[in-house]
């Protein structure tokens, strides 16, 4: 695990979550895991693959969700799951692309899948397997040995855990 | 997250054209960024008269309807944004569109303005910082 890239995803994803919530973002104490595990109900994860490769995921309770969508919406309907899933996809587009922006323009190239979200849970990422769903390609895995930095980003309308798992040239 | 709506004044109605307002094409393939920027296109006096969830369908409603402007995202299925604004500049050079994304390096930035896109906001984006951009857009002839 890289901290400089590890720490680039952190700050774009607290900066860019205090402006979504339009509350002060506080950190937890972070933690390491042997890889993203997601447990809150609603996840949205993203793969890194190239000079910088991994994977970052939003792990969220349907609650704090809600209270976000309405928050980015202005008042959308809270029991449309399909608005609810989407806005999820976009936030962690918007939470990690300030650093895949600064990482390409020190000169790493890599590509960044499109988000995909999931309920209920608990879900396991990594290593090509999610809690037997399976919807990554071995090469879409973080490498073997690749710690997962776990980090709680506290809001005035619930917490977002971020589990950043990534390694690069 | 419309931050600024309620305070703006009739001066910062940039998509309040001379005659009625502006007719604005989204192209986004989330549908909460369509609602969003729809939302920021009507505080700012503007109709949306479309919208696009892919570069090849934002080619296809851009003949169809000639907006004013094209409010394009990048990252989208089939033909991303960089590609449409690519086509539709190649079919109609004085085409006003403004690019919105998460992701803004300068490779990117600088491809998008190369083929003529007027502008670059990166997500996530406020009234203001639309509301300024598009100023300044519609000040070119």
């Amino acid at each position: 695990m890289r901290f400089a890239y590890v720490n680039a995803f952190v700050e774009s994803a607290a900066t860019v979550l205090a402006g979504v919530a339009g509350t002060p973002v506080t950190r937890g104490r972070p933690a390491l895991a042997v890889q993203p595990r997601a447990d809150r109900g609603l996840a949205a994860l993203i793969n890194l693959d190239g000079g910088v490769a991994g994977q970052v995921v939003l792990d969220v309770d349907p609650d704090t969700a809600r209270r976000l969508v309405d928050r980015m919406t202005g008042g959308a309907d809270p029991e449309d799951d399909e608005l609810l899933h989407d806005t999820m996809a976009e936030l962690a587009n918007m939470m990690i692309g300030r650093a895949v922006s600064a990482l390409h323009d020190d000169g790493h190239r890599f590509t960044v899948s499109p988000p995909m979200v999931f309920s209920g849970g608990p879900v396991a990422f990594g290593r090509g397997a999610a809690s037997g769903r399976a919807p990554f390609t071995a090469g879409s895995s973080p490498a073997e040995g690749v710690e997962t930095l776990v980090l709680t980003l506290r809001t005035g309308v619930g917490d977002v855990v971020l589990h950043v798992s990534v390694s690069g040239d | 997250m419309l931050t600024g709506i309620d305070a703006q004044d009739g001066a910062r109605m940039p998509l309040a054209g001379p005659d009625g307002p502006r007719r604005v094409l989204v192209v986004d393939d989330s549908k909460f960024a369509r609602g969003h920027v729809a939302r920021i296109v009507a505080a700012l006096g503007g109709e949306i008269v479309g919208e696009a969830t892919t570069g090849a369908e934002a080619v296809a409603r851009y003949a169809a309807l000639r907006p004013d402007l094209v409010l394009m995202d990048i990252t989208m299925p089939e033909l991303d944004g960089v590609g449409a604004v690519e086509v539709i500049r190649r079919d109609d050079p004085a085409a006003r569109i403004v690019m919105i994304s998460s992701v803004s390096h300068q490779e990117m930035v600088k491809r998008a303005v190369e083929l003529g896109a007027a502008h670059f906001l990166p997500k996530p984006v406020t009234v203001d910082l639309i509301a300024e951009v598009l100023a300044d857009v519609f000040r070119q002839p």
